[in-house]
């Protein structure tokens, strides 16, 4: 199947809920040497998610990892409410505003993943990947503020790394940075963009797609 | 003779020039890297305020294209709940940041420039989290001036962040106030490049009154620069 006629096919926004989704469609310990061909994208399969097991579950999948959302990977945020004028012009033209129309660069599944696992010091790490609406992605996160600027529907990938990742911001001067071992980081599904980074020291206490927690 | 002498010296000023091309000549900032930041900031200790303001403008700046997950350069401010650097370990910080993802083919796009906020607390289990999330796309521009909040919310632990004026996000990060507030520039790699920051700095009392900061001491590491031209103001940037 041509992947590009699929990815155009994506676009009917359906924003149901996190506890809707069937829990499917996660890979775990993907084979980040897999570029060709593509797998194809579940959310992009047609028709409503979670109606049956992915095609592109590589390996068992715990219950409790959610399935895609559907969501919309062209839409772009309504910023007619932006009255300052010092980054209204600039969320159009910049970052997650901005509108890729050329499927063939939008962000599989297995490079959400390799992306995702780039930040990890750790070996063969767990990974999950899910797509879902912008507007769910911030909420597990904890915050909405990112509405302003992305469009609730658009899509985001929201990846978890259960392997070690090495802080890399801090207070000045550097002190030994400290090792966390699990993060979910989240970013917009069609260029990249980073949105979202969270990590805990023990794995507790962030949205985890491996495990399903805190994905409410 | 002279012929010889000519010789070895066109053969060492070729060498040189050799070395100069492949030298990380073009590196701004040699020396800084993901594992060794360098910084340009200043501290506000002795004080213990409630939270922080800045306005600075934004400058342009630049993190190379090379295929490092997490090269950046930041302009920022901190609010730390410890009182020192060496016992610091929870805070928030926000600011304008730079840098770049790669993608799984070995090919690296710029994140862009964006206005970010990062927290590091510990949760209402007693986790230690951190989490950073970017607010928006921003353009560089010099003649541009940003205003930058952290300041306490209504309940207990609770932190407001502001963005050129709006509330972008309410933090509860289990610790309310700041005794050791920072900003200035953080560089993650040895090809930044930056224009001129001058950072205007308050740090917010009790009653909510915007004051200067408290004891003022600043750190430079050697390939950046840093001025402390007046009270609760800071300049930075990467020498061209």
């Amino acid at each position: 199947m041509n992947r590009k006629t699929m990815m155009t096919a994506a676009g009917t926004v359906v924003l149901a809920s996190a506890t809707a989704a069937a829990y499917i469609g996660v890979n775990v310990g993907f084979d980040r040497t897999a570029t060709s061909p593509q797998r194809p994208d579940a959310a992009t399969m047609g028709g409503p998610q979670g109606a049956g097991p992915s095609r592109d579950a590589t390996k068992s999948v715990a219950v409790g990892q959610p399935g895609d959302i559907a969501c919309d990977m062209t839409a772009k945020p309504d910023l007619s409410g932006i009255k300052d004028a010092r980054i209204s012009g600039d969320a159009a033209k910049n970052g997650w505003a901005q509108a890729i129309t050329d499927s063939s660069t939008w962000i599989t599944r297995d490079q959400a993943g390799a992306i995702a696992d780039k930040a990890t010091t750790g070996v063969s790490p767990a990974t999950a990947a899910v797509k879902v609406p912008a507007a769910m992605a911030a909420r597990w996160f904890g915050g909405e503020e990112s509405a302003q600027f992305i469009n609730p529907a658009r899509c985001v990938w929201v990846v978890t790394v259960n392997g070690d990742w090495t802080e890399d911001r801090y207070l000045a001067p550097p002190k030994t940075p400290t090792v966390f071992h699990t993060y979910t980081e989240s970013f917009d599904a069609a260029s990249g963009e980073g949105i979202d980074f969270i990590a805990s020291i023990d794995g507790s206490g962030i949205p985890n797609v491996l495990t399903g927690a805190g994905l409410e | 003779m002279r012929t010889r002498s000519l010789s070895l010296l066109l053969s060492a000023i070729l060498a040189l020039s050799f070395v100069q091309s492949r030298d990380p000549a073009s590196a701004a900032t040699p020396g800084c890297s993901t594992a060794s930041h360098c910084w340009s900031v200043l501290d506000s200790t002795g004080t213990t305020f409630y939270g922080a303001y800045g306005t600075w403008n934004r400058a342009h700046m630049d993190a190379d294209n090379d295929t490092s997950h997490t090269r950046f350069v930041d302009s920022e401010m901190w609010a730390s709940h410890e009182a020192t650097r060496a016992s610091s370990t929870t805070w928030v910080e926000m600011g304008d940041t730079v840098g770049h993802l790669e993608e799984p083919d070995g090919t690296t796009y710029y994140t862009g420039y964006r206005a970010f906020y990062a927290v590091r607390y510990y949760n209402d289990s007693g986790v230690l989290t951190y989490r950073e999330h970017n607010i928006t796309g921003i353009a560089a521009n010099d003649s541009t001036t940003d205003e930058f909040q952290i300041s306490r919310g209504t309940s207990n632990g609770v932190w407001n962040v502001y963005f050129d004026g709006t509330l972008r996000t309410t933090a509860d990060l289990n610790f309310w106030n700041t005794p050791l507030l920072q900003a200035g520039g953080e560089v993650a790699t040895a090809y930044g490049t930056s224009d001129l920051f001058t950072m205007y700095l308050d740090g917010i009392n009790a009653s909510g009154s915007f004051v200067n900061w408290g004891t003022q001491t600043q750190t430079v590491d050697g390939p950046l620069y840093g001025n402390h031209p007046s009270n609760s103001t800071w300049q930075w940037r990467v020498p061209a």
